[in-house]
């Protein structure tokens, strides 16, 4: 079946049966893998996505049901060289450890913030009852979601993921940017 | 060979050079390496302390049992952990958090159900509970140094601490909570209908 | 979890869908919001051959206040419900179902037709619905029928809408003094007890109430004898409303699951109902 969906701003066209799911749609076919899989029973929220600019669990939504409509993963969310605010809050704030509910978490999070540009923490908790997580008890990504919504509000300039990760130690001839420093070596050896 | 400006080189010649990264990734991919060479490049060295390490802290919990239902609240958590000389005081808060979050976990949500024929009854996150935002308490944290002398950076874990503090701190806490009706001991997970039917069974009826 | 193959369909109207039902009979399911449904196709509860999607079917997501009637289409989300300040001063326990309903994600989803058709006894809806005496539309081949909520739901998963019809609309009379009170489930966020109460008062005494419960029995059902009970009671008056909300699972089999006995759900079902009525007669 034609498949046709909006995926961060960009189309995305694929023939697919019916009973994939949005997830798999966009980890496996489209190859987005930032959207992860957790419980598979529209539990954890590992797989939130915006669809139409709302949260929904991408494990419970059939890709064919979001054809024509517009898909925003976390890689839409924001870049390396322009992070998204909440995305440098949980980073900045350690909103995260093993990392899995991150991605989903941000993205739930951006949601919270267009509803509540200013919510307390209770309203923080509160908007994040469909996303699990088992490493942080909730603390520092409840003080990151309030550290970015201090940042949106204040129209913070945001930051590449260099600003935030200064090359330790740094090198005389740093390595290029945007590139992992294995690159040139890679292609010297394939080559 | 020396390590000059964050590189490996020949020693007496400017010229020649290459990163670690470099080095690494040719004697990993082993193309060029002298015959007899075996690829990859690793090194071992052990440490042995002549003692173990013992970190340490103390955990107080507040809840409130509703003695209509027996569901429990979270009205205060405090936590003073000792791990020694903090390297990243933000990770190590971020340990303590997390494990907090497991140990009441454990004392409050979670269980493994099986049926009488073995079949396993609590097999999704639908019906097995693992707390969500709503379900924990703020923590406040707290930590004294004592720096231990085992090693040279004075340092103790901290990875288990809230996990070893927390589940007793909760339950002794809703144990105290339930103290007026007799009641002194309930296997966890402290879920509602038993801390419901311990009261009852004690008093007749909640107060 | 890969449900069973399906083929997929949009339907464009009321109309089409109900024609598209009539083309695919049995094996056919209506998919609205899908946070029912799909979940049980993945577990192969369920395996339709063919899913009509009705989502795309204009003008049957609004909420409508004309007077005192209040008219919610099918495919009104549970969000919207949720945000809604007509609903929360025309029928508070709608709007505090719609609050405590699943979590974010799944607000933005579910819809109310779809969670009330698929009969859940552990859903939040029916419960609150039977208590606003509801009007269930639904349209089929032979056109329109109204049913009331105590003949729309009958048993687990099991409501009276007919295998070729669509329910199009929900409607019932403004009820201002209502509340919904809901012991959640701590996994799921089902209701483990879920108590709907509308009320009127004759200055602060209760002169009429409708009492459901959701999640205790096979289906939500209304606690008729706790009605009469609270009649003449005062709102405020906690010692007496406890008392006229004993025994509101009497008559009923109560479930038991891995969280809750039968019996501690049936005692739960009169704490949550006696709260429920004292935040209804506080509002």
């Amino acid at each position: 079946m034609q498949i046709d969906l909006t995926v961060n701003g960009k189309r995305a066209s694929l023939d697919a049966e019916p009973r994939l799911l949005l997830v798999h749609a966009l980890r496996d076919v489209i190859g987005l893998t930032g959207t992860h899989v957790g419980c598979d029973t529209s539990s954890c929220g590992a797989c939130t996505v915006l669809l139409d600019g709302v949260s929904v669990k991408s494990c419970t939504v059939f890709a064919v049901q979001a054809s024509g409509h517009e898909v925003t993963t976390i890689e839409g969310i924001g870049t390396a060289d322009e992070l998204h605010p909440m995305q440098e809050a949980f980073w900045s704030s350690h909103g995260l450890q093993c990392g899995y509910c991150t991605t989903g978490m941000i993205v739930s999070a951006v949601d919270l913030l267009k509803r509540n540009p200013d919510p307390s923490d209770e309203q923080i908790r509160a908007g994040l009852e469909g996303n699990l997580c088992r490493c942080t008890g909730y603390e520092n990504i409840v003080k990151s979601v309030r550290v970015a919504a201090k940042a949106m509000r204040e129209h913070a300039p945001l930051h590449s993921v260099r600003d935030l990760m200064p090359i330790h130690p740094p090198a005389e001839e740093p390595p290029p940017s945007g590139e992992g420093i294995i690159i040139p070596a890679l292609e010297k050896a394939l080559t | 060979m020396e390590y000059r400006n964050g590189k490996i080189g020949v020693k007496g010649d400017p010229s020649k050079s290459m990163t670690t990264a470099e080095a690494g990734f040719m004697a990993f991919m082993g193309d060029n390496l002298p015959p007899g060479l075996e690829p990859g490049m690793d090194a071992t060295r052990r440490f042995e302390p002549p003692n173990f390490v013992f970190p340490f802290g103390t955990h107080v919990c507040v809840v409130e049992v509703d003695a209509k239902t027996g569901q429990v609240e979270f009205v205060k958590y405090l936590a003073v952990d000792d791990c020694g000389r903090l390297l990243n005081p933000m990770i190590v808060e971020g340990q303590v958090h997390g494990g907090i979050a497991q140990g009441l976990s454990q004392a409050m949500f979670e269980e493994v159900v099986y049926d009488g024929d073995g079949q396993l009854l609590t097999g999704t996150l639908m019906d097995y509970a693992i707390p969500h935002a709503e379900q924990v308490p703020h923590y406040d944290l707290d930590h004294t140094v004592t720096a231990t002398t085992v090693n040279p950076l004075g340092i103790k874990g901290v990875g288990e601490a809230g996990t070893i503090g927390s589940t007793p701190a909760v339950a002794n806490a809703v144990m105290d909570a339930l103290a007026p009706f007799g009641v002194v001991h309930i296997d966890m997970p402290l879920k509602p209908e038993k801390l419901w039917t311990a009261m009852h069974a004690k008093n007749g009826r909640a107060r | 979890m890969i449900p069973a193959a399906f083929d997929y369909v949009r339907a464009s109207s009321v109309d089409d869908a109900i024609r598209l039902l009539g083309e695919h009979g049995d094996d056919a399911k209506l998919l609205a919001g899908g946070h029912s449904l799909i979940p049980m196709m993945k577990l192969r509860l369920a395996a339709p051959a063919m899913l009509i999607d009705i989502t795309g079917i204009p003008q049957l997501d609004a909420i409508r206040v004309d007077g005192n009637r209040v008219t919610i289409g099918a495919l009104t989300k549970h969000a919207a419900l949720a945000a809604s300040d007509a609903l929360k001063k025309t029928a508070p326990a709608l709007w505090d179902a719609a609050n405590q309903l699943g979590d974010p994600q799944v607000r933005n989803r579910g819809t109310i037709g779809g969670a009330s058709a698929h009969g859940d006894p552990s859903a939040d809806y029916p419960a609150v619905l039977l208590a606003l005496d509801a009007t269930f539309t639904v349209v089929g081949k032979g056109g329109e029928r109204k049913l009331r909520a105590g003949d729309f739901f009958r048993e687990m998963f099991d409501t009276a809408l007919g295998a070729g019809e669509v329910l199009t609309a929900i409607a019932f009379d403004a009820a201002p003094k209502s509340a919904y009170v809901k012991y959640h489930h701590p996994a799921s966020h089902y209701a483990v007890v879920g108590a709907a109460a509308v009320l009127t008062l004759n200055g602060g005494s209760i002169a009429t109430a409708r009492v459901a419960i959701a999640g205790v029995g096979d289906s939500a059902f209304r606690a008729g004898g706790v009605e009469s009970a609270l009649a003449g009671v005062r709102g405020s008056d906690e010692a007496a409303v406890a008392a006229a909300c004993a025994g509101t699972a009497s008559g009923q089999d109560a479930r038991s699951d891995t969280f809750a006995s039968g019996a501690y759900r049936a005692a739960m079902a009169d704490v949550f109902t006696a709260r429920a009525v004292a935040q209804a007669a506080s509002r």
